[in-house]
């Protein structure tokens, strides 16, 4: 080694050190450099390095470490203490320059309550600003119902304890969780409708282990830019990754294969693979067999599959409620097989294909064909070249991808927000889930269907802290707030509506503010209260009534699990809250105690002053109660750095479905908080469904996965004129710069960008418009209009504007990008309503524009690069 | 010993973390980059250039100081500010630059930075200020290196991260690579990381043309390189791969530690 | 005494002090408020109008003396009485010179260093050795000729040495350096010494022009014969200039197609840079048996004119062009140029660029004044110090 420098000698500085004042002299001597020359040169400066957890509403939380200086956050570098050494480091440009809004001017230093005569937002002392939001929410709650109050919160594993504090607080006064994961669009309803549960996820270290990636609609050298170089891994080892997008991105610079595909149209393109690898014997039978729908038979007049009791000679075998039996053809037999709904595996003799005439209970029979045979009939409208034509790849193309994807194993399709957020997502997803089915990679380390988007999903309980004793539970769509009630809903909703907001963070005035609803709805006074936790001065904090300024995640106690990746941790404080801000813990206890003094028995009792060991407390408790996932982890251990979640396969990683591939356990697995019979009723037969029966899959023709195009079910019929008038498709993409809105004010970040909002376009759309890069242009359609700097792109598809999300309202002249955008419901996500699971879903790319000119020339010179 | 460092262009995803962790350390004011990650020809993140087959492409190229061993900058320094240090590293002592600003005009990355200015701390919480950076000056043989607020009218750029490297901790943008497309050592030793990282494989230099022998080596991409139309057993790929989880922790992704 | 400065001498002098109180107020107010308060440059464009300046005066300095040499190593009679103007003209040149860089400084406080840590090897550094020289010998030189030494002839030929050398090294110190192609040629250090030649060329002749007015037939020939020097001069700098754009478009770089489309943007300077002086050659030339004392004067400041702007696109395509291009790393691409980091996000809104259109600001505008007065100053006490001297 010698006097090198090695990453190794920086992540033993970066655990070990964990970290005392640069702690670098005992490193000098390792690497055979005397201490005290290097010592001598560079006297450590006063301060200490602590580590923390960087946990936005981004789901990387990302093991970070900051420098504390004078009681202020000087330098922040990644923790790279991950004891998976390929792991390290991991953290990004937004969470390393965070500290610049920590100690920002646009921190919120007390609460802020506005003042009923001007109007204007005053800071205010803790006391009244607690008096006043409890006194609105209860008198909201006495003329409404309690369920007229809507809850927003970010990503619950971002933090537990605090942010579960108004999540406990939400189940305590019965008001109305609002989904964030369908309200974000981030619910891929194909995981439910075909695997029976919210999602499971390769972890991002598995990505390493697939030899051939295929990427639909993700981006995730930016979208999850610390996990990202897993893929480069991947292809360093020999593995192949392609990626399906319409427009070059940096994903597809990283990958082997840059797939060009028209927008929306991945489904075609999956089924046609399907059909290739189907057609050419390619596909794994026994798999199909043991863990699919695929030889369940179909009652060919009813469309229905058919019921073992309904069939002579065969009875429902014994299961819980949400089960049913279905018949397969046993060829061995060469008769109807009642098909065991609580058992997975040692069906090969299963028929896949056929026609059988099966003889009901009742007399007669009926006319039958199994899954698989009705699959390859739908098929048939989807040959390689009639999928060219609608997807715009070669189908030479589709057919090699076919077979690449069907022999190179283990194979992993990243199912992107961008593919799912239309529409007809969850087609896409149907069909894509099909390709992992098929060629039998789901179950297998590296390979398998992961969409990672939002990463709602929980992997421990934490019904000990955010289910009260006495608990009001209630939840609601946004999607009816803005449509109304629909007359195929299922979901609860609030008789009033919505009536008051509660925000935990999020920026939903900039972020959710679809069709310009919110902020209409507050000033119109539909929407008569709306009270905010937040820790910087938002969008949002103007259109409060009350805002409870609170703590970052570098001044409170919390503990971070997103699914994303295994590791536990904790954020630790390492300096104050601004002026009087508070963490959210305390807030919520003071604000429950205000609004139902009965309820102080169920919450923790301690003065500000004691909230962070009153969050260590709660810690204690979620992680005692979490169960076996990680019961085995202690607060103490936290302390010292990350811990992992445990799993039930063997290996250091964990498998999804697992237990369903290698031990027989049914589908699905459980969707956390809901118990498993809430969910499992989305796949009675406990296999990997994709054939869906319930009725309205029937009407609508989506029994089989298949292609639906883009606005025809939604822009088009709500308005044929659309059609002409608005030509162009419109993309509010993920930013580099920032997570959904917030880093949106980050010093650096605005540099980075030269303080420009930006609308990207195909140079040949462009021109075809009379805009040239450099304009001033504005996106526009019925409903909203946003503005920007035009920059063409070659690598992007015609026909698209593209708007980079988060971008505040100021720097577009109080334009919101989401204003243009409309939370359309697609009928079939309203068959069943557990929310987050099965549930209306943000479809925010299901949106037409058109462009206009408004300064030629008009943006920075620097655009104009 | 020759500090040196290796930038993967394969491994390099743009996101400048590199840049950003640097101005961060580095209490650069605003409008000062020592570290910059562009592609080269197009106009914005996220957009893509035409390669001369009509193919769109979008190759992410970070520069900094490329601490170069025949350092324009320092032969054009009238009073020696600029200077090449033991390790290597070309550093600027801030006590001695007279702001004449040839070098910039002699550096064909355009790397070296002016303080045309007082260095404003960022507006900080409830209309205080807010500086950023590693907190104490750095001296080297009693040279001012680094200092976290810079006199104004003189030249600045990367260090090598003097401050840190004098305590065997690697530069900022290399311990905070998120991809690991970032290698820093001695280049003069064959058992540094960057000489093993670098071993067997074809680096090239920038501006190779001005004589300048950077010390910043770059790795080509492969973007493009494989033949799409290859099966992947045409890769040397067994068709079956690490099925069995008791076999996990195979050798894919080797970080080329 | 009153005879030592006469009172035309005197109102310029004053006007002289004034200009450079003036241009000190200016470099004190950049030396306080900050460059980036008071000028328009940035690290892209970093070198401005007062580097044009001190480039500008280095020349002319340079012409003055090598017009002082020429007059009184060729012993041309009707010329002699020029020799001390075009002597102070060269020391006020350098002076000018001298104050513009020391103006341009963004550190003057350590400008020490320049004498305890002076880096031999820079040819900033041997700039400032030959320009400290050539003050001397510029100042031996006025003595020389006041006093009327015998030596006078010696001192003048190592006048013309430091003239040559000083313009020389300042080429190379443009030239050296391979970063900007615009000024990495080896015709720059040539054509920087026939800038001087034509600086100190249309000085004679302006001065001659003038007092040819008041002299006789004698004198027009001598200014006729000094113009037909002076289009020559004029003539063989055109064919350099011309000579280098060619090189440049013959190069087919990424770096010279851009300097050549920084050219082109600034085809206006670069039109007048050639175009007033050749005009100016063409018609001493056509017109050299025919022209007044008056429109020969006229050429001779169109030629000057003309050197400074040549000074002034000595910065233009250099910083308006880019100095770091790259294509792709592994497959046939043209070659794009790279951003730079501007230091003016704060102030202007843009972080990077990679050009930058420069207008001087009204304070840079100002600040050459101090140079201008000072090299006046210097001359007309030259001037006066040379008087005493003689008595």
């Amino acid at each position: 080694m010698g006097s090198d420098i090695t990453r190794r000698t920086f992540v033993k500085a970066g655990s070990a050190a964990a970290l005392t004042a640069m702690g670098m002299g005992a490193l000098g001597a390792a690497s055979g450099i005397p201490a005290a020359k290097a010592l001598a040169e560079s006297a450590p400066p006063e301060g200490e390095w602590v580590r923390t957890t960087c946990a936005p509403n981004c789901t990387g939380a990302c093991g970070m470490k900051a420098f504390v200086h004078d009681g202020q956050i000087k330098m922040i570098s990644q923790a790279a203490d991950y004891p998976f050494e390929r792991y390290n480091p991991r953290g990004c440009l937004k969470g390393i320059s965070i500290n610049t809004m920590i100690h920002g001017s646009e921190r919120l230093t007390a609460p802020l309550v506005r003042n009923e005569q001007t109007g204007e937002l005053e800071e205010t002392d803790w006391d009244t600003a607690l008096d006043v939001a409890a006194q609105k929410l209860r008198d909201i709650a006495e003329k409404y119902g309690p369920d007229s109050i809507g809850v927003i919160w970010q990503v619950q594993g971002t933090g537990h304890v605090q942010k579960g504090a108004l999540v406990r607080l939400t189940n305590m006064m019965g008001w109305s969780a609002i989904g964030g994961y369908e309200l974000n669009g981030d619910l891929p309803m194909f995981w439910p409708e075909t695997f029976g549960c919210q999602s499971e996820e390769l972890e991002s270290y598995c990505w390493e282990d697939s030899r051939y990636t295929m990427i639909f609609g993700s981006n995730p050298m930016v979208t999850r830019l610390p996990d990202s170089h897993f893929l480069n891994y991947s292809r360093e080892a020999g593995g192949k990754v392609v990626c399906f997008d319409p427009n070059y991105s940096a994903t597809a610079e990283k990958s082997t294969e840059w797939v060009r595909i028209k927008p929306d149209t991945d489904a075609a393109f999956a089924l046609a693979a399907a059909r290739v690898i189907i057609d050419e014997g390619l596909y794994d039978q026994p798999f199909c067999k043991n863990f699919t729908d695929l030889p369940l038979l179909i009652d060919t007049a009813t469309g229905k599959r058919l019921l073992a009791r309904d069939v002579a000679g065969l009875s429902a075998i014994d299961a819980p409620d949400y089960r049913e039996t279905y018949v397969a053809w046993d060829e061995a037999a060469g008769a109807p097989v009642a098909v065991a709904p609580e058992h997975l595996g040692g069906t090969d003799a299963y028929a896949l294909e056929g026609s059988f005439e099966v003889s009901l209970a009742g007399g007669g029979t009926a006319a039958a064909k199994t899954s698989f045979s009705l699959l390859r009939e739908s098929l048939d409208a989807y040959d390689a070249d009639s999928a060219s034509a609608v997807t715009d790849v070669p189908a030479d193309t589709i057919r090699r991808i076919a077979r690449e994807c069907a022999t190179v194993k283990p194979m992993h399709i990243i199912f992107g927000g961008s593919a799912m957020q239309w529409h007809h997502g969850d087609l896409k997803g149907r069909a894509c889930a099909l390709l992992a089915a098929l060629t039998g990679n789901i179950g297998q380390l590296g390979g398998g269907i992961s969409t990672y988007v939002g990463q709602y999903k929980t992997r421990f309980s934490t019904a000990s802290w955010f289910i009260p004793p006495r608990p009001k539970r209630a939840s609601a769509p946004f999607h009816y707030a803005v449509n109304g009630r629909t007359d195929t809903m299922s979901a609860t909703f609030p008789q009033a509506g919505l009536k008051a907001l509660v925000v935990g963070w999020g920026n939903p005035f900039e972020q959710h503010n679809v069709a310009n609803w919110l902020r209409s709805a507050k000033e119109s006074g539909e929407l008569e209260c709306v009270i905010c936790f937040e820790f910087q001065h938002t969008k949002t904090v103007d259109y409060s009534d009350v805002t409870f300024a609170s703590a970052s995640w570098y001044e409170k106690t919390e503990l971070v699990i997103t699914p994303l990746h295994p590791w536990v941790q904790i954020m630790q404080p390492m300096v104050d809250p601004p002026g009087v801000a508070r963490p959210e813990l305390w807030t919520c206890k003071e604000l429950a105690c205000r609004i139902d003094p009965s309820v102080a028995d169920m919450w923790p009792e301690f003065g500000p002053d004691e909230a962070e060991d009153a969050a260590e407390e709660v810690l204690r408790t979620l992680l005692a109660n979490g169960g076996d996932t990680i019961n085995h982890i202690t607060v103490e251990d936290l302390k010292a750095g990350p811990c992992k979640l445990a799993h039930t396969n063997p290996g250091e990683k964990k498998v999804p479905f697992w237990e369903q591939i290698h031990e027989g356990q049914p589908f699905p697995t459980v969707s956390r908080p809901n118990a498993l019979d809430v969910t499992a009723k989305f796949v009675k037969s406990g296999r990997i469904e994709f054939y869906k029966d319930e009725d309205r899959f029937l009407e609508m023709g989506e029994q089989l996965p298949c292609y639906k195009p883009a606005f025809e079910d939604t822009e088009y019929a709500a308005d044929p004129e659309a059609r002409e008038k608005y030509p162009f498709a419109y993309l509010t993409r993920n930013s580099l710069f920032r997570v959904h809105a917030t880093y949106c004010n980050n010093p650096f970040m605005l540099e980075l960008q030269n303080n420009t909002p930006k609308v990207f376009m195909n140079p040949d759309d462009a021109a075809a418009k009379g805009l040239a890069q450099g304009d001033v242009v504005e996106v526009f359609n019925s409903r909203g209009k946003v503005n920007g700097a035009l920059v063409t792109d070659p690598g992007m598809y015609p026909g698209q504007v593209i708007f980079d999300m988060g971008w505040w309202s100021r720097y577009t002249g109080d334009e919101s990008y989401n204003s243009l955008i409309f939370p359309w419901i697609n009928p079939i996500h309203e068959i069943y309503y557990v929310s987050s699971v099965w549930s209306p879903n943000m479809a925010w790319n299901e949106c037409v524009c058109d462009v206009r000119l408004l300064e030629a020339g008009g943006a920075r010179e620097e655009v104009i690069a | 010993m020759r500090y040196a460092m290796a930038v993967d262009l394969d491994r390099c995803i743009g996101c400048r973390t590199c840049a950003v962790i640097c101005k961060d350390h580095h209490a650069q004011p605003e409008g000062i980059w020592w570290n910059r990650v562009f592609v080269p020809g197009a106009p914005e993140y996220g957009t893509s250039v035409l390669g001369d087959d009509g193919q769109p492409r979008m190759e992410f190229l970070p520069v900094s100081c490329q601490h170069c061993e025949d350092a324009p900058c320092q032969s054009v320094c009238p009073t020696g500010a600029t200077y090449t240090d033991d390790n290597g590293s070309v550093l600027v002592d801030y006590e001695r630059c007279i702001g004449c600003r040839y070098c910039m005009t002699a550096c064909p990355y355009g790397v070296r930075q002016f303080n045309w200015g007082h260095a404003e701390p960022l507006p900080g919480t409830g209309g205080t200020e807010y500086s950023y950076g590693y907190p104490v000056e750095y001296r080297q043989d009693g040279r001012l290196v680094y200092m976290p607020s810079r006199p104004e009218g003189v030249v600045e750029k990367c260090t090598f991260c003097v401050q840190y490297t004098s305590q065997r901790i690697e530069p900022a943008c290399c311990a905070g690579c998120p991809g690991n497309a970032r290698i820093f050592g001695d280049i003069d030793d064959p058992d540094s990381e960057i000489s093993r990282y670098l071993e067997g494989r074809e680096t090239y230099l920038l501006g190779e043309e001005h004589g300048t022998h950077p010390k910043v080596y770059y790795l080509k991409s492969t973007r493009g390189t494989e033949d799409a139309g290859e099966l992947l057993s045409s890769y040397g790929l067994s068709a079956v791969g690490a099925t069995d989880p008791a076999a996990q922790g195979t050798e894919a992704g080797k970080d080329g530690e | 005494m009153g005879a030592l400065i006469s009172k035309k001498q005197l109102c310029a002098l004053i006007a002289a002090l004034v200009v450079t109180t003036a241009g000190l107020a200016a470099w004190i107010a950049q030396l306080t408020m900050g460059l980036l308060a008071t000028t328009n440059l940035s690290n892209v464009f970093c070198w401005g109008l007062l580097i044009g300046m001190f480039a500008f005066c280095v020349g002319f300095g340079a012409g003055g003396q090598l017009a002082a040499s020429y007059i009184v190593l060729s012993k041309r009679p009707e010329l002699q009485r020029f020799a001390l103007p075009a002597q102070v003209a060269g020391l006020g040149g350098a002076i000018g010179a001298s104050v513009a860089i020391i103006a341009d400084l963004g550190s003057p406080e350590n400008i020490l260093a320049m004498l305890l840590h002076l880096n031999v090897v820079s040819p900033l550094a041997w700039d400032m050795i030959t320009l400290t020289l050539f003050i001397v010998a510029s100042v031996i030189g006025i003595i020389a000729l006041a006093r009327q030494w015998k030596s006078t002839p010696i001192w003048m030929a190592l006048g013309a040495v430091a003239a040559v050398a000083l313009q020389v090294i300042e080429g190379l110190l443009f030239a050296l350096p391979s970063a900007r192609v615009w000024w990495h040629s080896v015709i720059v250090p040539i054509d920087f010494l026939m800038v001087a030649v034509v600086c100190g060329l249309a000085l004679v002749q302006a001065m001659s022009a003038v007092s040819a007015r008041r002299g006789g037939d004698d004198a027009m020939a001598a200014v006729r014969r000094f113009g037909r020097l002076l289009a020559l001069a004029i003539i063989v700098h055109v064919v350099l200039a011309l000579a280098e754009l060619a090189m440049l478009a013959f190069e087919g770089t990424a770096a010279s197609a851009a300097t050549l489309a920084a050219v082109g943007a600034y085809a206006p300077l670069y039109a007048a840079e050639l175009g007033l002086p050749l005009v100016a050659a063409v018609l001493l030339l056509v017109r050299a048996g025919k022209a007044g004392a008056g429109e020969l004067g006229v050429y001779a400041a169109l030629a000057i004119i003309g050197m400074f702007v040549h000074r002034l696109m000595l910065l233009y395509p250099a910083f308006a062009a880019p100095t770091l291009f790259s294509g792709l790393s592994n497959q046939p691409s043209a070659a794009w140029a790279y951003p730079m980091s501007t230091g003016l996000y704060a102030s202007s809104g843009d972080a990077f660029a990679m050009t930058q259109a420069y207008l001087p600001s009204p304070v840079e505008w100002a600040s050459i004044l101090l140079p201008i007065g000072c090299a006046v100053a210097v001359a007309l006490l030259a001037l006066v110090a040379a008087k005493a001297l003689r008595k």
